[in-house]
């Protein structure tokens, strides 16, 4: 792959989803559009460019962005995240919201929708305290082929391996055909899927108590991250929490949410901040003639 | 930590040993249930990693006979088979399993479930 096509995919991610490819990655843009440019009969990356060149709205198009911005997801990633959740920000949410009884969590970048059913699960493991409560996940990504997948709640035996302890397969899973597991519809219906672009205001989604956003805005450049931190702090109810994936440097973060002390990747919105950032007016879609530009 | 693997299968046995001393386990291996609960008896394993079948026991069975081969110092079980049924699953962790890993399995699952294993 030569520097003009490792900048022409480049542009393109960073207009369509805000992720930063550097120039020292033509080896991974190669690898991860192997099989796409093989499925798409082009015999070098270039051929792979024109076609998206001639059809930058087409599906080939979204097809490179959703190849370039493929996340590793597995239940419970990182369990000392959800053991936090469990432990210290629901209960503090619970008491923040007493009057409203409701609790609304946002799984943003949720590719095929591991991390959303794990907030299910854990909030089904508090049945007893969030008695009565109105409780709802909400899985988002900006590829609906991905969501897709999480809608249907499918996994093969590599996927619920990764993470999830055997009894809670047991306790939350059934048997689905060709050696695949299905989560059960009471965890399913609990999470509501849908499409979304970080780069963007979110769009009838509501507000919300805990939005995960992990391992995600380390991909976007400095600008990139400010702004999306503003994004969700605009749909976040007073004291909410936001939930990066470990060790995450973001910019613009000390300015916007306060650390939850003691938890590692965990900030809470100031109430004060309440609304401080009005989303702003959805840009026009980037287009693929825009990253070639 | 100390790992004992009882399967009859020299490959899973070599793939899984790979993965252990990567981690830096001890490993040990028995091809036959017998053999695993001696080695339990005698080498006090921290960690059991069984077959569903083995050539001369089940491994519920194997499980059930644990106890009398593990000095009080009851080692953690995990299930390592082909049979992927919620059955046998279900009848594997009532039996006292710890974790249950299903075949075909890469490093990526294998370490996840020795972390369940560790942390439960």
């Amino acid at each position: 792959m030569n520097r003009e096509e490792l900048d022409f995919f480049a542009r393109l991610v960073k207009l369509r989803a805000g992720y930063v490819i550097g120039p020292d990655m033509a080896y991974v843009v190669e690898n991860r559009l192997a099989r796409l440019g093989q499925r798409n009969k082009c015999s070098d990356p270039g051929e792979l460019v024109d076609l998206v060149r001639r059809a930058p709205e087409g599906e080939v198009a979204s097809d490179v962005v959703d190849a370039l911005i493929a996340k590793d997801t597995y239940f419970f990633r990182h369990s000392e995240a959800f053991r936090s959740l469990r432990e210290a920000i629901i209960p503090r949410i619970q008491i923040q919201r007493t009057e409203q009884r409701s609790l609304r969590v946002w799984s943003a970048a949720c590719s095929t929708g591991q991390e959303a059913y794990s907030v299910a699960m854990i909030l089904d493991q508090m049945a007893v305290e969030l008695s009565g409560w109105t409780l709802e996940v909400v899985g988002t990504d900006l590829n609906r082929k991905l969501l897709e997948r999480a809608t249907t709640g499918i996994y093969n035996r590599f996927e619920v391996q990764r993470g999830l302890p055997v009894r809670m397969l047991l306790k939350y899973f059934g048997e689905a055909p060709d050696e695949h597991w299905q989560v059960n519809e009471p965890i399913r219906k609990m999470v509501r899927f849908g499409t979304a672009n970080l780069l963007k205001a979110p769009e009838g989604l509501g507000s919300f108590d805990i939005i995960l956003c992990r391992n995600v805005l380390g991909s976007f450049d400095a600008e990139g991250q400010a702004e999306t931190l503003d994004r969700l702090a605009a749909v976040m109810n007073d004291g909410g929490i936001l939930m990066l994936g470990q060790g995450e440097e973001i910019a613009g973060l000390a300015e916007r949410f306060l650390p939850f002390e003691g938890l590692d990747g965990v900030y809470l919105r100031p109430a004060s901040a309440r609304r401080a950032q009005t989303p702003p007016a959805p840009a026009a879609a980037p287009s693929a003639n825009q990253a070639s530009a | 930590m100390r790992c004992l693997i009882v399967d009859d299968s020299r490959v899973i046995r070599a793939v899984a040993r790979k993965i252990l001393e990567a981690r830096g386990y001890e490993v040990e291996e028995a091809e036959e249930g017998d053999e695993g609960l001696d080695a339990c008896e005698e080498w006090g394993p921290d960690l059991v990693q069984i077959e569903w079948q083995l050539p001369d026991m089940s491994g519920i069975e194997f499980l059930q006979q644990l106890p009398q081969h593990s000095k009080g110092k009851m080692p953690k079980v995990v299930f390592c088979s082909n049979e992927g049924s919620y059955a046998s699953i279900e009848a594997a962790v009532q039996a006292g399993a710890t974790e249950y890993i299903m075949k075909p399995f890469d490093s990526d699952v294998f370490a996840s479930k020795l972390e369940l294993a560790g942390l439960q």
